[in-house]
């Protein structure tokens, strides 16, 4: 059984190993590495003091992955050219291992995977793909770090590196893996990428007021001397002097100044550095402001970008382009790419359609930016859009980054940083600026379909409640050849209600023709209504095949005849080469029209059909600013 | 649903039953006033407005 507490073999002040798995912990006292091994305790060489950090994890600090409670034992500190990062040390409840990983406030939890084949390094290269535990990864960055320092319980002795090689892998989702070259054989551990609210940290360093103000680090500009402020702390890569433009490396001891302001123009951000404000949710202050461009058939087209920082959520960014704006942040995923006529990206179960690649290039820098930045940096951009996201990559053919945008009002910018006055209107149909429209059209549709269901169950409602009274029918024949006068009158019949009334002529012409002239007259009053209407089918057989046109039927509305008695006056004329025209001339009354219905089905179709317009031309000035605009 | 859109939509259909029954849509030839008892004798003596016009007389 091995000790769980001692005293340091280096100093003698009481140690302590809280885990039952630990095997190394530093000495609070005199930094001293020490082991434990079965009976007693052995103090390897001492640590130097770990460099100040910025990340609100510390020893102690307890939290929650996947249901499981976990506390942080220790830390491996390292650094590389881009940064520096930590390793925590986590032991979950259940007595199981863990790491999680806090890059410039990015957080990920991983475990170390049971011994599998892994490549040797020198075959590894960025881009290549690999699967572990069934799931594809693509090789992201090949890192040789430096080990900085240790702290805390650890599962293995670690205290003597300096150089690590690591390789890391992204997937399609948030997972990861990194394979750790520093043993032999080398490491793999798989994890997945977390926010810092999923993890439900306690016991954290705090960065409320007033600490942050005191944890601000500031220092003279090494260009102008002019005091320089940094508000992200130790995870600002580069600073742009507010007062001369120089830009400065804060964590190089000397202050090295990476360029000198190269800004031909001047430009003030909308939002002022230092403004802090809470933007949909998540605290967020302004620390750095940079103007990009790009260049398409000739225009330029610029627009700016903010950083935004909270020492616990990390970096955020803002884009703003002609008074639109996305509330931006980094993925770690890999979209994936179908390459076809118009390229999509698919992400978090989303498909995004290419919108525009383009260089893009930066014009002006201001404050603070996690990277390396300089006036003059050109990198290849390409957008996708699934409004109100959009997925962008910037990079080259083999290493990009990605980032996810939301489209954000000026409104709630204004709101969010308690900006004066009032956001300016946005110009034009952005990117992924969401739709008024979007969405709708199935409610549209699913109104109209309703609305027309109520309309067809009206119609069968009075197609069955109509009376359709036959008040007076009969078959008459005529003669064209004749001579003789063909009009004639008929017997009186009475409409004992008003309404619609309806002529029915049922002839069984064929290649032939008749004409009805027709006046229905009130007996009592004298008052006519005339109406006249052809009858006349034609058909044959001719190199096309048999053909008919016409019909020998004829049905004549009249609309609001009064109550009353009638006779008709009927004058027939005829194709004379027919020589017997037999016909059956009929009169109902309380009809069923369906033209009503026929120009009802029409107006509700014009709210479908004017939202589908609206809504195809504000996607047509969407996409007239992309690469498929012609 | 769309409220706007649905209360149109009830107010069109409303108003087609309504035209249907009271028969606005459908054209009302003009009345032709104080037509003589005579007629009844002489239908031939009556010229209404059709009387005279073109016939098609045709087929393909």
């Amino acid at each position: 059984m091995t000790v769980r507490a001692g005293a340091c073999p280096n100093c003698g002040a009481p140690i302590e190993f809280r885990w039952s798995g630990a095997v190394q912990t530093v000495c609070s006292h005199c930094q001293s590495v020490v082991v434990r091994h079965d009976v007693n305790l052995e103090a390897l060489g001492r640590v130097s003091e770990l460099p100040p950090d910025s990340s609100p994890i510390q020893i102690g600090t307890e939290g929650r992955w996947n249901d499981k409670p976990f506390t942080v034992t220790g830390r491996i500190a390292y650094e590389h050219e881009d940064g520096a990062w930590n390793e925590w040390h986590l032991v979950f409840a259940g007595g199981e291992s863990g790491w999680l990983s806090d890059a410039q406030a990015e957080y990920a939890i991983s475990t170390l995977a049971p011994a599998t084949s892994l490549p040797p390094i020198g075959s590894v290269s960025v881009g290549g793909h690999f699967a572990f535990q069934r799931r594809p990864f693509m090789v992201s960055s090949i890192t040789t770090a430096h080990y900085r320092g240790v702290e805390g319980e650890l599962p293995f002795v670690y205290w003597d590196k300096d150089s690590v090689p690591f390789v890391d892998l992204r997937a399609h989702d948030e997972s990861f893996a990194t394979i750790d070259y520093s043993e032999d054989p080398p490491l793999l551990f798989v994890g997945r990428f977390v926010e810092y609210d999923a993890l439900a940290l306690r016991n954290v360093k705090s960065f409320d007021e007033p600490a942050a103000v005191k944890q601000t680090r500031g220092f003279n500009c090494k260009n102008c001397g002019a005091a320089v402020e940094l508000r992200a702390l130790h995870h600002t890569r580069s600073v742009a002097c507010t007062t001369c433009g120089a830009i400065l490396d804060p964590n190089d001891p000397t202050l090295a100044i990476l360029q000198k302001n190269a800004s031909l123009e001047r430009i003030t951000p909308t939002i002022p550095l230092g403004s802090r404000g809470v933007l949909r949710g998540r605290r967020a202050e302004v620390i750095g402001f940079q103007q990009r461009s790009i260049r398409v058939e000739g225009t330029t087209y610029s627009w700016n970008e903010y950083v935004l920082f909270d020492p616990y959520q990390g970096f955020r960014y803002l884009s703003e382009y002609q008074g639109h704006w996305s509330d931006i942040r980094a993925i770690h995923a890999l979209p994936v790419i179908a390459s076809r006529t118009r390229p999509t990206a698919d992400y978090a179960g989303r498909r995004f359609r290419h919108f525009q690649s383009a260089t893009a290039r930066t014009n002006f820098v201001l404050g603070e930016f996690p990277w390396r930045v300089e006036v003059e940096d050109k990198v290849e951009v390409a957008d996708f859009v699934a409004p109100p996201l959009i997925l962008s990559r910037e990079g080259t053919a083999n290493e990009a980054t990605w980032s996810i945008g939301e489209y954000t009002t000026g409104e709630e910018i204004w709101k969010a940083f308690a900006l004066p006055g009032e956001p300016p209107e946005p110009v034009g149909v952005f990117a992924h600026q969401p739709s008024p429209y979007a969405g709708k059209t199935a409610s549209y549709l699913r109104t109209f379909v309703a609305l027309a269901v109520l309309l067809l169950l009206l119609l069968a409602g009075r197609s069955l409640t109509a009376a359709r009274e036959q008040v007076f029918a009969h078959d008459y024949a005529f003669q064209p050849r004749t001579n003789a006068e063909a009009a004639f009158v008929t017997e009186p019949f009475t409409l004992h209600q008003p309404g619609t009334i309806q002529f029915e002529i049922d002839t069984a012409l064929n290649n032939s023709w008749a004409y009805f002239d027709l006046a229905l007259i009130n007996t009592q009053t004298g008052t006519a209504l005339n109406v006249a209407r052809e009858v006349g089918r034609y058909s044959g057989v001719d190199q096309d095949g048999s053909w008919s046109e016409g019909s020998g039927r004829a049905r004549i509305l009249i609309p609001r005849v009064p109550a009353g008695e009638y006779y008709l006056r009927v004058d027939p004329e005829g194709d004379t080469a027919n020589p017997n025209i037999q016909y059956r001339l009929s009169v109902r009354r309380d009809v069923v029209s369906l033209w009503p219905y026929l120009i009802a089905l029409f107006l509700l179709g014009l709210g479908p059909a004017w939202h589908l317009l609206r809504s195809a031309s504000f996607e047509t000035r969407r996409w007239q600013e992309s690469d498929y605009s012609g | 649903m769309r409220p706007l859109y649905l209360l149109f939509g009830l107010l069109v259909l409303g108003a087609a039953g309504t035209a249907d029954v009271r028969g606005w849509l459908a054209s009302r030839p003009t009345p032709v006033r104080n037509v003589p008892q005579s007629i009844r004798d002489n239908p031939g003596a009556y010229r209404s407005l059709y009387a005279g016009l073109p016939r098609y007389a045709g087929g393909k």
